[in-house]
């Protein structure tokens, strides 16, 4: 008997250990309820996310800091970004709310209904108490809108950012004298960036862009006058793909397909294939946000690429005649504070005025560059991170908390041109009429089941799988399938709320 | 032996060795061109599309991962996630899967039935969050060994293997004086080692690559498995400009050469259980002498 | 931002069929040897007097197999709380579901999303793309491990055949992203491996990856690549445990490897096969989300998009719950008719069901 006995003990100490493991760790979060105590820091329980690859350890110096400057205590439950949404759902549904969420789309049907069914706090009548909110764009916080109301504070971003960045070497080596400035310019770089050989390896080798499924490199329709995503046209708030510019654009696309002067896989090429390009060499031009010059793919290239020499363009001047940026919504992802966990305004107040804290420029600069003095130190405006790799441990996990994102200048000289491009791009903003603009459900449905028509009618157009008829056929196609309805709904809603 | 075998049979051979040999081969290139890509200069493999020899070694790639707190930690996690979890597999797989091989078992069909009805049909992500919520589960690692810890599929398996085997052995064990219990492990389970190994294995390698229940259930960081880096690490490195708005503009996506030597990290211990339980497959070998 | 969540969002929402596919490439197949008549020496025991009462049958018997039923029980215990207990979320495909409001308050809908389903343009397409994708799976893939694993039977050297089957394993631990981009390596129409070859050698370069034409066969060829020495290794499982003496004898009476092959080998793991098909049949209108997605494009939507893709794109990103819980369920029926009618039809010819 003994020999069976010995088999059968560790089955039976491994289900114990399992029904151990399984109830050890039950989580007894004392409950969500904001300390009364002046004196003593405010308890916050936040739902935020990450998208470095480590997370913020639990001793994380930047929320130390934050910590000691706003008396707080704060409770953060740091959620990879990939899955954020899931998460979001599961908890909203498990009902065991932290008092402060992150939403990263507010437009998403469940943050839109949960926000109609008064599950959110309203906060814009209390903005106007604090000094830093106070002063919140207007602009944006009227993007923020759903149904009218604001329902949480936005992270900011600068409106206008998606500028054109080019390897000035390749130019030179191509025998173009002149940065482009037109989009004839933009299509004679193209063209002599593929056919010329401006890496000089002798092979013919490179393009001027690469584009992917999602057409989403530098070329925009913007350049051939179409509106930024909606526009008001004749009294109508209408797609870009349904005005006579567009098809200037795709006209355009078509042109550089045929010529083979863009990569002729470009339907199947997933959206990061660009980065890649661009930092092996392939490309000569690209589209990002001008934030992004600090990276490495902008003022490090020349340690992976010798004698890559990387320049921003603000904007090209249009078909049309005029120098268009597309004009963001302004913000990513805001914050919003449940009732069920955030029970009183007094609660509200309170943290609303640790939000005021995190709004002030100095914290901003915090949650971005770090401690200064510890991983990054400022001298005459330019801010230099101190060592790398303590900032990537330290700083980059944590700077989801930011309340914007402003403009670093590291020094260099591309620095300077972003910053005056930042400047200069202000004026070109082309808005997207949509924005701030909440379709039913719905409408929404309609859109995203007929997104799939446009965008594979784009492809087959600039393939030449459909021509122009087709093309036309497309749109009806679109239009019929419920496109109409929502062309009306945003048309009322535009109506009642910007016009 | 060979020397009676027909001239046809050695062509059969070497058809069939020939074959095998390209069918690994197929299967095996592309995962070495990814280690062997990961050796490779971080620089010099941006250059390159792929790489057959690293044409400057570089263990750059693995220095990184190693020097971070979340990789070689999450390493253990998965290990284990994996023993522990594929331990409660396979006992209460062989546990369930005993009585129901066993014909005389009145409840046999309507268990089944729930069994296989659990199958098909499912609650949901939100529906199972609650329940694992409720128990108390969240946050720890019985929320990553309890949700799954029977496969439907693999206990038919056992099941079904555990009814061909002779009932003389287990009469004669109950003539012995022997439970039911003790004829499981004495009798059937020794017996039964080639299914036990497979199951092991399959169960080992669905816990190795679990990563959607940590997403959901755990959100300490430190209880992550392996494979919740790895996704994190290769999505990082697909958001292109079309995403810029939505963009961290802090976040420098990972090298090529990182992410294929979290590849390697992540696939290299696993692919290590397989020997170890292979020679139980052979054993199969026994099981046919005792069915005489 | 919809972009964004399709990449972030694209590996992590479990819906109930991603859960079930899991399973589904990891099962190449199974191994068992339903010997019918051996087990059956017991089966007098069950035909007791009939004048009991159905629970006075049952409470002998569990006195008389007290044991037998105290090993179901963890078993059951585990079915009946995590896979029935959140059986109730299905109510959700009657529902306008909504996360914060839960269950019980969320707006009653009825048939509705069943409606939607079947009165959609979409639903045909969807029914013949998933239909044509499994029997390229069951026609095409199916077969495969069988076959190697009969042609590792037949090797002699052991450790060729240990060599052989380590490194045909391997693909199965690739997640289905370093798979997909594996094959964008090889078969792109920019510096594609084999496009290179063909173009080197005065072919037409082919549209692999980007046309209607070849969508089903890359899919098959990956699933091929990627689970082929993985289901084989359960085929072997079963091989093994054939009585080398059988051979022996056949050999004896002069029996050449094609007739031990036809007369011993595949008999012995034939019940393996049926049972494998019947469960496979059972998520046959599974198709393996992440691989289709991935592998998705404008120029092969028409044929590529797929229930799971479907629910995906419209049910999941637009927080539609309800709706992709009746596009499941109605995939679950499907399943359950499927399992019902071919486990009896196995029965009928002789075969032992799955129950």
């Amino acid at each position: 008997m003994g020999k069976e006995f010995k088999r059968i003990v560790p089955v039976v100490s491994m289900l114990l250990i399992a029904a151990l493991t399984g109830c050890s760790g039950g989580s007894n979060k004392p409950s969500a309820t904001v300390s009364t105590d002046s004196a003593a820091p405010l308890r916050i329980q936040m739902m935020s996310q990450f998208e470095s690859a480590e997370p913020p350890t639990a001793d994380n110096p930047i929320v130390k800091y934050i910590e000691q400057q706003t008396n707080t205590k704060l409770d953060i439950t740091w959620v990879l970004n990939s899955n954020y949404t899931d998460k979001l759902n599961v908890t909203m549904a498990s009902g065991d709310l932290p008092q402060v969420m992150l939403v990263v789309n507010p437009q998403d049907t469940v943050i839109v209904s949960a926000a109609q069914s008064g599950f959110f706090w309203d906060v814009e009548p209390y903005l106007k108490d604090y000094p830093n909110l106070s002063k919140l764009d207007i602009d944006t916080l009227n993007n923020t809108r759903i149904n009218g109301k604001i329902y949480g504070l936005y992270r900011g971003r600068y409106p206008e950012r998606v500028v054109m960045y080019y390897r000035k070497d390749w130019l030179d080596n191509a025998g173009i004298k002149e940065p482009p400035k037109t989009v004839d310019d933009y299509y004679n770089a193209i063209k002599a960036f593929t056919l010329n050989d401006p890496d000089k390896n002798g092979k013919q080798d490179t393009w001027g862009i690469t584009e992917n499924k999602d057409l989403g490199t530098y070329t925009f329709p913007l350049l051939f006058g179409a509106p930024n995503g909606w526009g008001y046209i004749n009294n109508q708030v209408i797609p870009d793909f349904m005005t006579n510019e567009y098809m200037d654009y795709l006209k355009f696309m078509k042109k550089l397909y045929d010529e083979k002067i863009i990569n002729q896989d470009f339907a199947t090429v997933p959206g990061a294939k660009v980065s890649e390009d661009w930092t092996s060499g392939k490309i000569g031009i690209r589209g990002n946000i001008v934030e992004a010059y600090r990276g490495e793919t902008f003022v490090g290239l020349g340690k992976t690429l010798p004698g890559a020499d990387v320049h921003i363009i603000p904007a090209l001047v249009s078909t049309t005649g005029q120098k268009r940026v597309a004009k963001g919504s302004g913000f990513l992802g805001m914050y919003m504070f449940p009732k069920s966990s955030v029970k009183t305004e007094e609660d509200l107040k309170k943290i609303l005025s640790f939000f005021d804290k995190m709004a002030d420029d100095k914290m901003v600069k915090t949650v971005m560059l770090g401690i200064d003095g510890v991983h990054y130190k400022e001298e005459n405006g330019v801010q230099k991170i101190l060592d790398e790799t303590n900032y990537n441990k330290e700083v980059v996990p944590v700077q989801h908390l930011a309340m914007r994102m402003d403009l670093v200048n590291n020094g260099t000289p591309l620095a300077k041109e972003a910053a005056d491009t930042l400047e200069e791009i202000k004026q070109y903003g082309v808005a997207d009429v949509s924005h701030g603009l909440i379709l039913s459900v719905e409408s929404k449905k309609k859109l995203s089941t007929n997104k799939k028509i446009i965008d594979d009618a784009k492809i087959k157009f600039i393939m030449g799988v459909i021509d122009e008829a087709g093309w036309g056929k497309e749109i009806e196609n679109w239009k019929q399938s419920g496109g109409a309805d929502v062309v009306k709904e945003y048309t009322e809603l535009y109506n009642k709320y910007k016009k | 032996m060979d020397m009676n075998r027909s001239w046809g049979s050695k062509v059969f051979d070497s058809a069939n060795y020939f074959l095998l040999f390209l069918m690994a081969l197929i299967t095996i290139v592309p995962f070495l061109l990814n280690v062997t890509g990961s050796f490779e200069a971080p620089v010099e493999a941006l250059r390159k599309s792929f790489v057959i020899f690293p044409k400057t070694f570089s263990l750059a790639a693995y220095r990184y991962i190693f020097s971070t707190n979340t990789i070689p930690h999450s390493l253990l996690v998965t290990i284990f996630i994996t023993v522990a979890g594929t331990a409660i597999n396979i006992a209460l797989t062989s546990l369930m899967a005993f009585p129901l091989a066993n014909k005389r078992l009145r409840v046999r069909k309507p268990v089944m039935l729930l069994v296989i009805f659990s199958m098909l049909f499912s609650g949901g992500m939100i529906p199972t969050y609650l329940v694992v919520k409720n128990l108390g589960l969240l946050d720890t690692y019985g929320a990553l060994l309890l949700p799954g810890a029977i496969s439907a599929f693999f206990l038919i398996i056992l099941k079904n293997f555990f009814i061909q085997l002779p009932d003389e052995l287990e009469d004669s064990a109950r003539i012995d004086g022997c439970n039911d219990l003790q004829i499981l492990f004495r009798i059937v389970i020794p017996l039964s080692m080639p299914a036990i190994a497979t199951l092991t294995l399959f169960y080992a390698v669905g816990h190795w690559n679990q990563f959607l229940n940590a997403l959901l259930y755990i959100n300490d960081a430190s209880k992550f498995p392996i494979q919740v880096w790895l996704r994190q690490i290769v999505l990082l490195s697909q958001t292109g400009i079309g995403d810029s708005a939505n963009n961290f503009e802090g976040v420098i996506p990972p090298g090529k050469t990182i992410q294929m030597g979290v590849t390697v990290v992540s696939t290299v211990p696993i692919l290590l259980v397989y020997p170890f339980l292979q020679r139980h497959f052979a054993k199969g070998v026994l099981l046919g002498s005792v069915k005489e | 931002m919809i972009r964004r969540e399709l990449l972030g969002g694209l590996f992590t929402e479990v819906t109930p069929l991603q859960y079930r596919n899991v399973n589904k490439y990891v099962m190449g197949g199974i191994f068992l040897k339903a010997l019918p008549d051996l087990a059956q020496n017991n089966h007098h025991l069950s035909i007791a007097r009939k004048s009991e009462g159905v629970w006075a049958k049952l409470l002998k018997e569990v006195k008389r197999d007290y044991w037998l039923y105290l090993m179901l029980v963890p078993g059951v215990l585990y079915f009946l709380i995590f896979r029935y207990a959140p059986m109730w979320g299905l109510v959700i495909a009657f529902q306008n579901y909504m996360p914060f409001l839960g269950i019980a308050k969320s707006e009653w809908v009825g048939f509705a999303h069943f409606h939607a389903l079947f009165t959609s343009p979409d639903f045909w397409m969807l029914l013949r793309n998933t239909l044509i994708l499994a029997a390229y799976n069951i026609f095409l893939f199916f077969p495969l491990p069988i076959i190697i694993a009969l042609m590792l039977n037949e090797v002699r050297h052991e450790v060729y055949k240990k060599v052989v089957v380590s490194l045909i394993y391997v693909p199965h631990f690739l997640s289905w992203v370093i798979v997909v981009s594996f094959f964008y390596f090889f078969f792109s129409i920019q510096n594609g491996i084999v496009n290179e070859i063909l173009q080197s050698l005065g072919f037409q370069k082919v549209h692999f990856l980007d046309s209607a034409r070849w969508f089903r066969p890359m899919v098959t060829l990956e699933i091929i690549w990627k689970e082929t020495g993985w289901g084989t290794i359960i085929f072997m499982a079963a091989l093994a445990g054939v009585n080398p003496q059988l051979y022996e004898a056949a050999r004896m009476d002069g029996a050449n490897r094609w007739r031990q092959l036809y007369h011993i080998t595949l008999p012995s793991i034939r019940s393996t096969i049926i049972i494998l098909l019947i469960l496979r049949l059972g998520s046959f209108l599974d198709s393996g989300f992440e691989q289709i997605y991935l592998m998705l494009n404008t120029l092969n939507r028409e044929v590529g998009e797929v229930f799971d893709t479907y629910v995906y794109t419209v049910g999941i990103l637009g927080g539609q719950f309800g709706f992709s819980t009746a596009v499941d369920m109605f995939k679950s029926v499907v399943g359950l008719v499927l399992v019902l009618i071919t486990n009896r039809l196995a029965k009928k010819f002789g075969e032992e069901g799955i129950y």
